[in-house]
C-alpha cells in the first residue's frame, strides 16, 4: 500500500463530497436549522398547550331543574376565579346534544339530578376525540370534586368540634437530595446523548458510505478508477478515511447544534429557577473528553460496517435496502440500552452499540468506572478491527463493477434453477441458523412452559427439519454434506470410550463451575426440571435420543459439512462448529462445557467421517444425565455423580479415569496415532 | 507490446428455460457462457489493431481484461515495455496502459485540470513535468476553452476529449479504445481519429474497437473481427477483403459474420 496513493485519492474523495451540494446540505442543514427550528416548534408547543386551559373559553349546556342550575351556574362562574377557567354557559337550539358536541358549538353538556333538594348526581357528556371537549370535561370534573370535599368538609366541620385539630398535619415529610445538580442534569442528559450520538454517526456515515462506494459505480468513475494502477487496498482504505471524516465532520455540527439548545435550555432555566446557580458544567469536561474518542472508534467501525454492506451491493438502491434494517437494529440498541434501564455489565461492555450507549450515558452521569471505560474502549477498537479487516477483504473492485453479487446467499434462487451437489453458501448458514435459534428458542421455549414436553420437542423439529427442507431446496448431496457414511466398527468402539470419558471431566467441571460461580447454578436449573417432568423412558426419547438426531444433522451434518467443503481450515471449521453448538444452548454454564464437548465431537466427526459416531456420542452422553436424574439408584456408588463436592483425591482419581478414556479411546479410534491405523488397508486384502 | 494468449472470460447470464414446456418469464435459468474463448492476439508498436464485432461479440470484455482490469478465467495478458522486457506487476501494467470505454466517466465535480493533476499525483509525476504535460494535451487536444471548467458542463465532444486527456497524462506505449468515436460528430471524431494516427507515427501501440467500417478500413493496420467471442478473422483489411473478395469492409464484416450463421442482435 502507497501512502502516497492513498492520501492523493482521500483528497479527491473528500473534494468530490464537499462539492456536491446535495450531501452538503443535507449535513449542514439539518443540525444547524432543522434541529434548533424543532427544538422551538417543540418549546412553543408546550408553552401553548398549557395557555390553552385558562385562556380559551369552553361552552357548556346545562340540564337541569332551576335550582340545580343555579348552583352549577354558580359552580362555573366561581372557577374562573379559583381555576382562571373560562366557562360560557349556552342555551342549545336543541336537545340533540351529541350532534352539537360534534358540530363543535359546545363542549360539553352536564346533567344535574336533584336528590332531596340537594345537588344530585352529575353526569357529563363530552367527546374524548376532540382535544377541547375532552379539556373541558377534565376541567368540569375538577370543578365538581372541589364542590364535593367542600361539602365533606362543612359536614364534618358540623358534626365534629374539633374538626380543626383533627386535619392538622399529624407529621411533616420531608426530602433530601444526595443528586448534586450536576448528576441530575447529567441524568437528563446522558438519556438523551447517547441516542443523538449514534444517529448523529449513523446518518452522517450511510448517507456518504453508499454514495462513495455503489454510488460511484453507478456513476461510472469506479471504472476510470481502477484503470489507474492503484490497488484494491488504497482504494477502500481511501475511501474508509474519507467517509469517517465527513460523518465525524457531521458529528461535530451536531454536537454544536445541540450545545446551542443545551446553552440556551440552561441558561434560561438558571434564569427561572435561581437554585440552579451553583451547577458548573465544568464537571462534565471528563466526560465529553472520554467520550470524543470512543466516537471516534464508533464511527469508524460504522463506517467500517456499512462499507462492507455497501461493497456487496450492486446498486445504491440494494445497498440503501441492506443499509436501513441494520440502521434499525443499531437504534434498537441504543433504545432499549438507554430507555429499558440495562445494567451496564462486563458482557454489555463488548456488545457493539450497546456499549457505546450504556458508556455515554453512565459518563454523563458522572460515574467514572476505569474498568468499563477500558473495557468500552478495547472492545470498540477490536470491532473496528474486525470491521476494517472484513471491508478490505470484501472489496474487490472486479467484482464490484462485474459480477452477480450477493453470491453467499443460493436461498434466493428457484428450485430449479438449482444445480445438483451444492453447497450452501455462507450466508444461507448465517440466515438457517438465526432462524433456527430464535425459532427454537422462543417457539419452542413458549410450548415449553405451557406444556413442557412439547415444547423440547417442537424445538429439536425444527432444529432438524430447516437444515433439512433448506438442503432438500437447493438440492445439496446429503451423503457428503451430511457425512452420511457407514460408521467403521474401531469408532463405534473408541465413541464408547470417548463419551464416558468426556462425561466424567465434564460433570467433574460443571461441579467446579457452580461451586466458583453458584450465580451461573440459577439459570441452570430449568434444564433440570424439564428433565424430572416426564417419566424416565419420554425422557430417556425426549432428551436423550431427539437432539442425537436433530442437533447432529444440525451441527454436525450441515454446519460442520458445509465448512468442511469450504477454503477455510479444518481446524476453524471444528472450533466454529464447536462455539455455534454451544451458543445454540443460550446458558452461560453450558457454553464452557459443551464448547468442549462440541471440540471433542468436531474432532469424533472428523476423524471417524461418520455422522452416525457423533449421534451415537450424542445419544449416550444425554441419556446419561436422564439416566442420573431418575435411577440415581444405579450409580450410588459413585460418589461424583451424586453433585457433591468431591474432595482433592476424589477429583483426581476421576481425572486420571476420565482422561484414561478418552486417550484409550483416541488410540482406537484416530486415524493417524490408533493402534487400527496400520493394520485396517492391510486386513483388507486378505479377503 | 501486448499479447493475449488464449484468453477466456466466463459469465453467468440468464437464459429462458423452456423445456417443460411452459415459455414464460419465469422460467430462467442461470448459465455460464464464454463472454470471450480462447482468444489470442498481439499488437506491436507502431500499430493500430482494430477490434471489430457485432455488438455483444465480446469486444469490450476482450479489452477490459487487455487493460487488466479484469482478470481472465483462462489464459494469460502478457504486456511488455519499450526495451522488451515482460512486466508483471498489476499496477505496473496499468501505468503502461490508457484506456477509456463509454463506461468510463469522469468525477464530474472536478474539472479537467484538476483531475489531472490528481492522477498525475498518482503516477507519481512529479509537479514541473505535470506541468508541461497539462500544457502539451492542452495544446493536442485543444482544450483551452474548457479545461477549467468542471466535467459536468462539458459537451459530448468535450467530455471524451477530457476523457483522452486523462489517458495521455501517463505517457502510455498502448491506449486500449472501446469505441472512442461513439456517438460524436464528425469533427470531434475526426480530432481522435487524428490523435490515434499521430500517436502511431510515435511508436505507440493502439488497439481500438469501433462500428465504422471505414475509419478502420482507412486507420487501422490489422483487423481482428471476433465473433460469440470467437475469433473469426485476424489480418489486415487488405487481406481480409482479398479472402471474402469484396472491396470495402463492410461487406466483409458481412459476409464473415454470415458465414458463421449471422448475427442475433440486428
Amino acid at each position: 500500500m502507497n501512502f502516497r496513493i492513498v492520501k492523493t485519492l482521500l483528497k479527491k474523495e473528500l473534494t468530490d463530497i464537499f462539492r456536491d451540494t446535495k450531501t452538503i446540505i443535507i449535513m449542514v442543514a439539518i443540525p444547524l436549522i432543522l434541529y434548533p427550528l424543532l427544538f422551538l416548534a417543540s418549546v412553543l408547543i408546550t408553552s401553548n398547550m398549557l395557555k390553552e386551559s385558562t385562556e380559551k373559553t369552553y361552552n357548556v349546556s346545562i340540564v337541569a331543574n332551576d335550582s340545580d342550575r343555579a348552583v352549577v351556574n354558580r359552580l362555573l362562574d366561581d372557577a374562573l376565579e379559583k381555576f382562571e377557567y373560562h366557562f360560557e354557559i349556552v342555551e342549545p337550539d336543541s336537545d340533540d346534544y351529541e350532534k352539537l358536541i360534534r358540530k363543535n358549538t359546545i363542549d360539553a353538556v352536564i346533567e344535574a339530578k336533584s336528590d332531596n333538594g340537594e345537588l344530585g348526581n352529575i353526569t357529563i357528556y363530552s367527546m374524548s376525540s376532540l382535544t377541547k371537549s375532552d379539556t373541558c370535561r377534565s376541567m368540569i370534573e375538577k370543578v365538581f370534586e372541589d364542590y364535593k370535599d367542600e361539602i365533606t368538609e362543612n359536614k364534618l366541620r358540623e358534626a365534629l368540634d374539633d374538626y380543626d385539630s383533627l386535619t392538622s398535619e399529624p407529621f411533616e415529610i420531608t426530602s433530601t437530595n444526595y443528586s448534586s445538580k450536576e448528576e441530575t442534569t447529567g441524568m437528563l442528559v446522558g438519556n438523551v446523548m447517547p441516542f443523538m450520538m449514534v444517529i448523529s454517526v449513523l446518518i452522517g456515515v450511510s448517507t456518504i458510505a453508499v454514495d462513495i462506494s455503489v454510488g460511484e459505480k453507478e456513476r461510472g468513475t469506479l471504472e476510470t478508477l481502477i484503470t489507474i494502477p492503484v490497488n484494491n487496498m488504497e482504494i477502500v482504505i481511501a475511501k474508509f478515511f474519507a467517509t469517517t471524516v465527513i460523518a465525524m465532520f457531521s458529528l461535530s455540527l451536531n454536537i454544536f447544534s445541540f450545545g446551542l439548545i443545551g446553552f440556551y435550555m440552561f441558561h434560561s432555566a438558571k434564569i427561572a429557577s435561581e437554585s440552579m446557580g451553583d451547577f458548573s458544567l465544568i464537571s462534565f469536561i471528563p466526560s465529553v473528553l472520554i467520550m470524543i474518542p470512543l466516537m471516534v472508534l464508533f464511527t469508524m467501525f460504522i463506517s467500517a460496517l456499512c462499507l462492507c454492506i455497501d461493497f456487496t451491493a450492486k446498486s445504491v438502491k440494494e445497498a440503501n435496502n441492506y443499509t436501513t434494517p441494520l440502521m434499525l437494529i443499531l437504534v434498537m440498541g441504543t433504545g432499549a440500552a438507554v430507555l429499558m434501564n440495562m445494567k451496564f455489565n462486563y458482557v454489555y461492555a463488548l456488545i457493539p452499540v450497546l456499549n457505546i450507549s450504556l458508556l455515554i450515558k453512565d459518563l454523563f452521569m458522572l460515574k467514572f468506572d476505569a474498568t468499563m471505560i477500558a473495557l468500552v474502549f478495547g472492545a470498540t477498537i477490536l470491532h473496528t478491527m474486525a470491521a476494517v479487516f472484513a471491508m478490505t477483504k470484501i472489496f474487490s473492485s472486479e467484482d464490484i463493477l462485474f459480477s452477480e453479487g450477493l453470491k453467499s446467499f443460493k436461498l434466493f434462487e428457484k428450485r430449479s434453477n438449482m444445480k445438483e451437489g451444492q453447497i450452501p453458501g455462507i450466508g444461507d448458514i448465517v440466515f438457517m441458523f438465526v432462524l433456527m435459534f430464535l425459532l427454537s428458542n422462543f417457539v419452542g421455549g413458549y410450548i415449553a412452559i405451557e406444556h413442557g414436553f412439547l415444547g423440547v420437542i417442537i424445538s429439536q423439529l425444527i432444529v432438524f427439519l430447516i437444515p433439512v427442507i433448506y438442503s432438500w431446496y437447493i438440492k445439496v448431496d446429503f451423503k457428503n454434506l451430511y457425512t452420511l457414511n457407514a460408521p467403521k466398527a474401531k469408532d463405534v468402539i473408541g465413541v464408547l470410550f470417548f463419551v464416558f470419558g468426556a462425561y466424567i471431566i465434564n460433570t467433574l467441571f460443571g461441579t467446579y463451575l457452580i461451586q466458583w460461580f453458584p450465580k451461573l447454578a440459577e439459570t441452570n436449573d430449568n434444564l433440570g426440571s424439564m428433565i424430572g417432568m416426564g417419566g424416565f423412558v419420554p425422557s430417556l426419547i425426549v432428551i436423550g435420543m431427539l437432539p442425537a438426531i436433530a442437533e447432529e444433522t444440525a451441527f454436525r451434518g450441515f454446519l460442520y459439512g458445509t465448512l468442511k467443503n469450504k477454503k477455510i481450515p479444518i481446524a476453524v471449521t471444528m472450533i466454529i462448529t464447536a462455539l455455534v453448538f454451544a451458543a445454540y444452548h443460550m446458558n452461560l454454564l453450558q457454553f464452557i462445557y459443551v464448547t468442549l464437548l462440541g471440540l471433542l465431537m468436531s474432532y469424533i466427526i472428523y476423524n471417524s467421517n461418520s455422522i452416525f459416531i457423533t449421534a451415537i456420542f450424542h445419544l449416550i452422553n444425554n441419556s446419561l444425565t436422564v439416566i442420573i436424574q431418575f435411577k440415581s439408584e444405579w450409580l450410588e456408588k459413585i460418589p461424583l455423580l451424586q453433585n457433591e463436592t468431591p474432595g482433592l483425591s476424589d477429583t483426581l482419581i476421576l481425572l486420571g479415569i476420565g482422561l484414561a478414556l478418552l486417550v484409550i479411546g483416541f488410540i482406537i479410534s484416530d486415524n493417524k496415532f490408533g493402534i487400527f491405523s496400520h493394520s485396517k488397508p492391510s486386513g483388507k486384502t486378505l479377503e | 507490446m501486448i499479447k493475449a494468449e488464449n484468453v477466456s472470460k466466463q459469465f453467468i447470464r440468464n437464459v429462458r428455460n423452456d423445456e417443460k414446456g411452459k415459455a414464460s418469464f419465469k422460467r430462467r435459468t442461470k448459465e455460464e457462457f464464454y463472454a470471450v474463448n480462447g482468444v489470442s492476439l498481439e499488437a506491436k508498436e507502431g500499430e493500430i489493431l482494430g477490434i471489430l464485432g457485432p455488438n455483444g461479440a465480446g469486444k469490450t470484455t476482450l479489452l477490459r481484461m487487455l487493460s487488466c482490469i479484469m482478470e481472465p478465467t483462462d489464459g494469460n495478458i502478457e504486456i511488455y515495455d519499450r526495451d522488451s522486457n515482460l512486466i508483471t506487476d498489476m499496477v505496473e501494467k496499468k501505468k503502461h496502459i490508457g484506456y477509456l470505454s463509454g463506461n468510463t466517466k469522469l468525477y464530474n465535480r472536478f474539472s479537467t485540470r484538476e483531475l489531472l493533476w490528481i492522477l498525475a499525483d498518482i503516477y507519481g509525476i512529479s509537479k514541473e513535468d505535470t506541468e508541461s504535460r497539462i500544457e502539451f494535451i492542452e495544446n493536442v487536444l485543444e482544450m483551452h476553452s474548457f479545461i477549467d471548467n468542471r466535467i459536468e458542463k462539458l459537451s459530448t465532444g468535450q467530455t471524451q476529449r477530457a476523457n483522452i486527456a486523462r489517458c495521455l497524462i501517463h505517457t502510455p506505449d498502448i491506449y486500449i479504445f472501446d469505441e472512442p468515436t461513439l456517438g460524436l460528430d464528425v469533427i470531434s471524431s475526426d480530432a481522435i481519429v487524428n490523435f490515434m494516427k499521430k500517436e502511431k507515427e510515435n511508436n505507440k501501440c493502439v488497439l481500438y474497437s469501433t462500428h465504422y467500417m471505414e475509419e478502420a478500413q482507412y486507420l487501422c493496420d490489422r483487423i481482428f473481427m471476433i465473433y460469440k467471442g470467437q475469433k473469426i478473422a485476424y489480418g489486415t483489411p487488405a487481406e481480409l477483403m482479398e479472402a471474402t473478395s469484396t472491396d470495402n469492409l463492410r461487406d466483409t464484416f458481412k459476409v464473415l459474420i454470415n458465414k458463421e450463421g449471422g448475427s442475433d442482435e440486428f
